[in-house]
């Protein structure tokens, strides 16, 4: 963690580095602005509507997820700009929910019988998600006073790391409707090498300049492709990475 | 004020996303019980997936002029009504339908008043619908019209989930080569597993007389030992040959296989011993056991059943006994201690009883 977080920094300095060296050839009459910021991502990698296989969510868990970006941004007249940067972040929450007749691939992974079972499941589960992006955030900019920014545009993301794994208990699993039940006390799953390393999505939100060049920030983000890999239909959801972003910025 | 408006449109898109929908229609297709009129002279009944055996004591009820219901899963049906069925003396087929109605399964009632075979060679075996392992039957009718009487079962249910796309070669119990056979076509072959499950690690190779529950959180409570016997048991007998697979999982000892016949009276509470309650409950009057750290080849083997208490014949003549046979390739298998690849065959055995009673 301590090592990709000062690889992450070098990288954005780099980039501010080479963006100020360009700017000073600029000619147009305002100049770049340079921010950095630092915040924590609240939310959820879920489905647009649950699925009704999912009866009830029995817990919740945000975790912390940090972000810390920079980006650089350039007026065309007082009111109107664009803003481009580059931003570290995690992604990731913890539910536990009871599904009904929920299809599920469980991964025996040790063992001289290893693979994936899939079944109908009947239970209790318990997911984590926590996945690292690099995100690059593209967004226009407008400016209705000296004190607020409001943005919105695009984020184009990849996940550098990811997790996506989680515990079946208290069920029953059977093949189809055809089988017994066979119980659950409790198996694990992972479908960490399932996840979409591409994400992109909508990126809208504002900061208000507190004092200086300090500013707070809310961004809400919000992907349009799934985080799971279709293809491999592990499991019968379609996820989206949905979070609001708050945090504080800080203006050169 | 417009951050305050952008939390509130940001926080409740997401609790959109977080609506319990209605549930969907039940896909379960299931006769989860059979309740009697009148349980008088019913002994046992045993479930597995699409067929259950009702046990009866002959002179008490009639299977001719039965009367039973069946609880069966939320919202399905079932044709024909069991109202409408009288006759149980032959299987009845009963087909339930999902609440959804895209599946169906036939359920088939046995009425089982004959005694229990007592000797078991394990030349039948057939493949449950819809599975890929095998289970050996007792055939009590004749050549000509042979009737299936399922009384042997084992783990292999729960090891499905393992064996996957595999066949029956796979699973802790299956039936031997002809080769691997004492006589005969086939004999009962138990072979430890391994699971890959980090809480259950091994899959003893079992079989015994009775019925298995692959749905209970416990396995040895899911093991449900024994059937209504009506003969004084005197000696188990018959042939092994068993061949250990190294040390055990957990304690690292040798491994063991274990033979053991019990006979019990059944109680309102007490239908059935379980893996749990087999060693020590104090409904068994006789037991006859074998244990083995391996054989040369078949042995052939003969242990009186011991009694300690004496037996009643009239409680024994109308079914309030079971009996109880009980294999395993790893002693120690209900908790999941074994060797993986301890096996162990078993030919010919026999319940030698008491001609006089």
């Amino acid at each position: 963690m301590k090592v990709r977080f000062s690889l992450i920094i070098a990288a954005l300095l780099a980039c501010l580095g080479t963006t100020t060296a360009s700017a000073q050839s600029d000619e147009l009459s305002l100049p770049l602005e340079y921010n950095v910021y630092a915040g924590v991502n609240l939310g959820g990698t879920a489905p647009i509507g649950l699925p009704a296989q999912i009866r009830s969510i029995d817990g919740f868990n945000p975790g912390l997820n940090l972000s810390i970006g920079a980006d650089v941004t350039k007026m065309f007249t007082s009111k109107w700009g664009v803003s481009a940067g580059l931003r570290f972040e995690n992604k990731g929450m913890t539910t536990e929910a009871s599904v009904k007749d929920y299809r599920l691939t469980v991964n025996i992974k040790e063992g001289d019988e290893q693979g994936e079972k899939r079944g109908y499941y009947t239970g209790k589960v318990k997911n984590t998600t926590d996945n690292s992006y690099l995100t690059i955030p593209v967004k226009a900019i407008f400016r209705p006073s000296k004190r607020w920014d409001i943005k919105g545009g695009l984020y184009f993301a990849y996940a550098i790391e990811t997790e996506f794994t989680g515990k079946a208990f208290d069920g029953t699993i059977r093949e189809t409707p055809e089988h017994g039940r066979v119980a659950v006390k409790v198996a694990d799953y992972d479908y960490s090498d399932d996840i979409n390393r591409f994400d992109m999505g909508l990126e809208i939100g504002g900061a208000y300049r507190l004092y200086k060049g300090l500013s707070v920030k809310a961004d809400l983000s919000w992907g349009l492709l799934s985080t799971l890999d279709g293809d491999t239909k592990k499991v019968d959801m379609t996820t989206y990475n949905i979070y609001l972003n708050i945090g504080l910025g800080y203006k050169f | 004020m417009r951050k305050l408006t952008l939390v509130a449109i940001a926080s409740s898109m997401l609790l959109c996303t977080s609506c319990i929908k209605d549930e969907l229609p039940g896909i379960d297709a299931d006769i989860e019980e059979v309740v009697f009129e009148n349980t008088d002279g019913v002994l046992n009944v045993t479930y597995r997936h699409s067929e259950i055996d009702i046990y009866i004591d002959e002179s008490r009820i009639d299977p001719s002029d039965m009367t039973l219901s069946a609880i069966i899963s939320d919202g399905a049906s079932i044709t024909p009504s069991p109202a409408a069925i009288k006759d149980y003396t032959t299987p009845v087929t009963y087909t339930v339908t999902s609440e959804d109605g895209k599946w169906s399964n036939d359920w088939v009632i046995t009425v089982i008043s004959n005694d229990l075979p007592t000797y078991y060679d394990f030349e039948n075996w057939y493949q449950p619908y819809g599975k890929k392992y095998m289970m050996p039957f007792e055939n009590i009718g004749s050549e000509e019209q042979p009737m299936q009487l399922n009384i042997w079962a084992c783990g292999n249910e729960a090891y499905a989930y393992v064996a996957g796309k595999h066949d029956y070669t796979a699973y802790p119990t299956q039936p031997s080569t002809e080769e691997e056979a004492y006589s005969g076509k086939h004999a009962l072959k138990l072979v430890t597993r391994s699971t890959g499950d980090l809480y259950k690690p091994i899959a003893a190779g079992n079989a015994f007389i009775g019925e298995f529950d692959a749905s209970d959180y416990e396995p040895r409570n899911g093991t449900h030992f024994g059937l209504p016997f009506r003969k004084r048991p005197l000696k188990f007998a018959g042939h092994f040959n068993y061949i250990p697979g190294g040390s055990t999982h957990i304690t690292g000892e040798p491994d063991n296989c274990r033979l053991q016949a019990v006979l019990y009276t059944t109680d309102e509470q007490t239908k059935y011993l379980t893996g749990m309650t087999i060693a020590d409950s104090p409904n068994v009057v006789a037991r006859a056991e074998i244990s083995s750290a391996g054989t040369e080849g078949y042995q052939r083997f003969e242990v009186d059943f011991v009694y300690t208490s004496e037996i009643d014949t009239e409680l024994l003549k109308s079914g309030g006994y079971n009996l109880a046979i009980v294999m395993t390739a790893s002693r120690n298998g209900d908790i999941f201690d074994g060797a993986v690849g301890s096996t162990l065959y078993v030919d010919n055995l026999q319940i030698v009883c008491d001609e006089n009673l």
